[in-house]
């Protein structure tokens, strides 16, 4: 294993972060609110963050002066998982230091939570939090969907070859994804290009349906990172206005999409988006949901009027399909196969190549092929069946991952599940805590429900919710290879 | 599809059980077991359902002559799944008849839970129960758990059913199962041989530990089968004795494991036995979870060690294997160690065994596939072949073993939305349908070790039955049934 290649790549991010931070400083400058007392005031923090993680950039990258041209490919997971194990750890400060979390641990979890787009929070009351920070927060959820790696990328070309398996690593869907372009550094400025795009274009169509401007900015970039902060306690539930939840919707289908679709959209290739397999059964399996949770809810409450009940299973059920997080209604108060269909859909997820978290539709896809393919051999046990994804053949290496990345989402959901309630929670908390941050969605059921927030969780919990997180963002083998002494060795 | 196979062979089937009914009737006899208001006396309904089910099945084998040499796979598939269905509605016959479950879907579930070895019980009052009725409970699931088809393989090989497709079909593990010997029915003979002596052996030493005659043979019946039915309504609990409990474990024990493995045991091979990675897995895993149980159970009731580990011992292998006896009521165990039980459920025990489940040889190769993915990353370009002990295993069976894991889960999420959309409570569903489908029979919540499945809606009971059906024959077979294209020539 190549350390100085590492810790020269985390040189580089570190940089490229303290650049990053003087936008919230910036915003906190704007509306300047008071510090706590006791702690350092917001742009103090951020100045503060800044000087840290550029002055550890700076000397990991004089110290450690190597090329990564010739990465291979486990050491481009490595590299993934020591950025995102530290960067959310410089991202924490400005939580710390101003006060807003107390605790380190639940500014790293913050932290942690919004750049894996999560979304779960531990702040009780987030109308008392300073501005700069709910936009540093919205801001970390922004920069983790599209991938900050892939950002240095499509800024800084010059990172070379070996940065493929950096891409693969840290792009959600892992080597499902296929590259749109022959060159990397292509497909990175095309993707970034275009969440800048979509996000611009949710940012107008928001300030004109009348939120302001900051609340616009920070919804924009929770929604199309599927991360889910609001800046509010009560989220979406918070805008009475049904343009506002309908905008919002919109682009959490959108970004529930692979981003290689929307480029072939902008492109006018309508053909390619239609006849996308895994498009197609994501949209499929949005409106089933939709009319399943709708016709629950109206069965279990009869009084509503159905606009609304269509609007607020809509909404939901678009939200955590995408794994984003927001609310509308607090569905732990809904009918319970309800509930327990909607932990199916955060298992789920989106298409690969989106911003979402969890098992991806394509992959499930996969596994229901596999399954048809060995009824079929029962019938024809000499034939031989390719396994096909609309036209192509899917080769066993994506079986096997499909196959893998399940079995490992499965098996550590029940190694968590065990040990948080090891730890003294509920079953209906641990389990959906386990779901929620896994599966990188947010808020769970129980007293992390969407009224409830994860600081009742006890600090192991938290540190184990942490890895989950993790994990479930950079789908197992990154953080797995970092624990298995096999890759280390030379 | 080969129709007159399949009636061919169910006819043979049903000769069969028409001939085994004799048992229960035999025993009804006996004890005399006197009628419940307005229904048959249970020896009059033994005799109905011995002569329907003879008469049914002399009618379908000498209407329906038919070589069965020559089946397909599909078609090895499908009569075991047909015969299954058709053997257990004769065998509710007298559940039925006799009253004792008024409803006929509880008859059916009841028996159904018994041919699979799940254990899951719709009764209230076992102990008020006909003896003969109890009696033949049991032996349903003795007859199960090896299956039905070994065994007329075994006892009739002369009739032609020795596919090895039908064997395929039927034995718990499907094709991990080695065959032991080249002639498949001596294979099905050394099988039941294996099975009756481990039975005997079990009867005589509970009786020697002073238990009646009567319950020491329901007892073994349902220990061998990992069946799990109790003549009592407390279980093995009834007794509170810790030579019968001893006795039960280690047989729960030998239930778990693959008979080939008593097959070299028997003969001596020891060290066959403990350099077999399944054994050595279902050995460690059981070992593990004892321990973790024992000690939380210590800590949480404040117990000693000693009796904590008794009660951990007994429940944890009694789940492990998918039997299903209790000796206490794990539904109050702290949160932690009822989702430890709830694991192990999915695990199970050896293929091979008469337990159900997933089967820990399924979950190695599972492990393997994960490993391997992890060494693919290290080396990108190795070739690395999955292994089980010394054996490279074929990819395709690599593959089945996986589209077999995402049914279980699968059938399981839809088991637990069916049912929780029919108005139960979320532990009681989602335990339900892994106690079916697992074939393990007392789950959490409402249908925990001190409670029973009656209180289950009747469409609820319906899709557990289907449940422990597929558990048992390991799902394929029984979804095949439901595709047309099986059904085409």
């Amino acid at each position: 294993m190549n350390l100085k290649e590492i810790f020269n790549v985390i040189g580089h991010l570190l940089i490229l972060l303290a650049f990053i931070l003087f936008v919230p400083l910036s915003v906190s400058l704007y509306f300047h609110q008071p510090a706590s007392p006791g702690y350092l005031g917001e742009y103090q923090s951020f100045g503060l963050t800044a000087l840290l993680a550029g002055l550890t950039g700076f000397l990991f990258w004089k110290f450690f002066p190597h090329g990564i041209e010739s990465l291979r490919e486990r050491e481009g997971f490595v590299i993934v998982a020591f950025s995102w194990i530290t960067l959310p750890l410089f991202g924490a400060l400005p939580y710390w230091l101003t006060g807003v979390c107390p605790e380190f641990t639940n500014a790293y979890f913050e932290s942690i939570s919004g750049f894996t787009t999560t979304g779960a929070t531990v702040l009780t009351h987030l109308e008392s939090v300073p501005r700069g920070v709910l936009f540093w927060r919205s801001m970390t959820q922004w920069l983790g969907g599209m991938g900050i790696i892939l950002l240095y990328l499509a800024i800084f070309p010059a990172l070379g070859l070996g940065s493929f398996h950096m891409f693969r690593a840290e792009v959600p869907g892992g080597i499902t994804v296929e590259r749109m372009q022959p060159q990397l550094v292509h497909s990175a400025k095309v993707l970034w290009k275009t969440y800048v795009v979509l996000t611009a274009v949710e940012i107008i169509l928001l300030w004109l349906g009348g939120m302001t401007l900051f609340d616009s900015v920070c919804h924009a970039f929770s929604t199309l990172s599927t991360g889910g902060f609001s800046t509010y306690n009560d989220s979406i539930e918070h805008f009475q206005s049904l343009y506002l939840q309908m905008v919002l919707l919109f682009f959490m289908f959108l970004a529930g999409i692979n981003f290689a679709l929307h480029f072939n959209l902008i492109h006018g290739y309508f053909n390619d988006i239609f006849n996308n397999p895994e498009l197609r059964f994501y949209t499929a399996s949005v409106l089933i949901f939709i009319f399943l949770t709708a016709w629950g809810l109206s069965h279990a409450h009869p009084d509503l009027q159905t606009g609304d009940v269509f609007r607020k299973a809509a909404f939901t059920v678009v939200s955590l399909h995408t794994t984003t997080g927001f609310t509308v209604d607090d569905f732990n108060l809904w009918p319970t196969p309800i509930k327990v269909i909607l932990l199916g859909l955060m298992m789920m997820g989106a298409c690969s190549g989106s911003t979402c978290g969890s098992i991806k539709s394509i992959r499930i896809l996969i596994l229901l092929r596999m399954i048809v393919r060995e009824i079929k051999k029962l019938i024809h046990p000499q034939a031989v069946i390719h396994l096909k994804i609309g036209q192509k053949n899917v080769s066993p290496e994506y079986q096997s991952n499909a196959v893998t990345v399940t079995a490992l989402f499965t098996a550590v959901g029940g190694l968590s599940f065990l040990l948080l309630t090891f730890m003294g929670l509920d079953t209906e908390t641990a389990g959906s805590a386990t779901f929620a941050t896994l599966f990188n969605t947010g808020p769970g059921m129980g007293l992390v429900g969407p009224s409830g927030d994860y600081s009742v969780i006890p600090a192991p919990g938290k540190w184990l919710l942490i890895l989950n997180m993790l994990m479930g963002r950079l789908e197992f083998f990154s953080i797995i290879l970092l624990f298995i002494p096999l890759a280390w060795r030379k | 599809m080969n129709l007159k196979a399949i009636f061919n062979v169910v006819g043979i089937l049903l000769i069969l059980l028409s001939g085994i009914l004799l048992v229960p009737l035999a025993v009804s006899l006996i004890y005399a077991d006197p009628a419940l208001s307005g229904h048959q006396t249970p020896l009059f309904a033994f005799l109905i359902a011995c002569l329907s089910s003879g008469i049914t099945g002399l009618i379908l084998w000498r209407l329906l002559p038919s070589g069965i040499e020559k089946l397909r796979e599909r078609e090895g598939f499908v009569i075991v799944g047909v015969a299954w269905i058709i053997i257990t509605f004769f065998g509710a016959l007298p559940l039925y008849l006799t009253g004792v479950c008024p409803e006929f879907v509880d008859a059916y579930f009841e028996t159904m839970s018994g041919f699979t070895t799940t254990g899951a019980s719709i009764f209230t009052n076992i102990d008020a129960l006909p003896h003969g009725i109890l009696f033949w409970r049991n032996l349903m699931q003795w007859l199960g758990g090896m299956g039905i088809i070994i065994l007329s393989l075994a006892i009739f090989p002369a009739l032609g059913i020795g596919s090895f497709q039908l064997f395929k079909a039927e034995i718990p593990g499907g094709a991990t199962v080695e065959r032991m010997k080249p002639r498949l029915a001596e294979t099905a003979k050394v099988l039941w041989k294996t099975y009756l002596v481990l039975t005997l052996a079990e009867i005589i030493l509970l009786k020697a530990g002073g238990m009646e005659w009567f319950d020491a043979i329901c007892h073994t019946f349902s220990t061998m089968a990992t069946g799990g039915f109790s003549p009592h309504q407390a279980s093995v609990g009834y007794f509170n004795n810790l030579y019968f409990e001893t006795v039960i474990m280690l047989f729960m024990f030998l239930g778990g494991m693959n008979f080939a493995l008593h097959y070299h045991l028997i003969q001596g091979n020891l060290k066959v036995v403990f350099q077999n990675p399944e054994f050595r897995f279902y050995l460690s895993m059981i070992v593990i979870v004892v321990a973790i149980t024992t000690f939380g159970l210590a800590h949480a009731t404040g117990d000693s060690l000693g009796h904590a580990f008794r009660r951990a011992a007994f429940n944890v292998i009694s789940i492990s294997t998918t039997t299903g006896y209790a000796t206490d009521d794990f539904n109050l165990w702290p949160d932690y160690l009822r989702i430890l039980i709830v694991v192990i459920m999915m695990v199970g025990g050896c293929s091979g065994s008469t337990s159900g489940s997933f089967k820990a040889i399924r979950v190695i190769i599972l492990f393997k596939v994960i490993l391997r993915e992890l060494q693919k990353l290290v080396h990108p370009r190795a070739v690395v072949r999955i292994k089980v002990g010394q054996k490279p295993l074929p990819p395709d069976y690599v593959m089945n073993v996986v589209a077999l894991a995402g049914l279980f889960l699968g059938l399981t999420g839809a088991g637990f939305i069916a049912l929780a959309a029919m108005g139960v409570d979320l532990t009681t569903a989602l335990s339900a349908s892994i106690a079916c489908l697992f074939n393990i029979g007392p789950g959490m919540g409402h249908v925990g070790p001190s409670a029973d499945y009656a209180g289950l809606p009747e469409a609820g009971k319906w899709i557990m039955i289907l449940w422990m059906l597929m558990g048992r024959l390991e799902i394929f077979g029984i979804f095949l049934l439901f595709l047309p294209m099986t059904w085409r020539k």
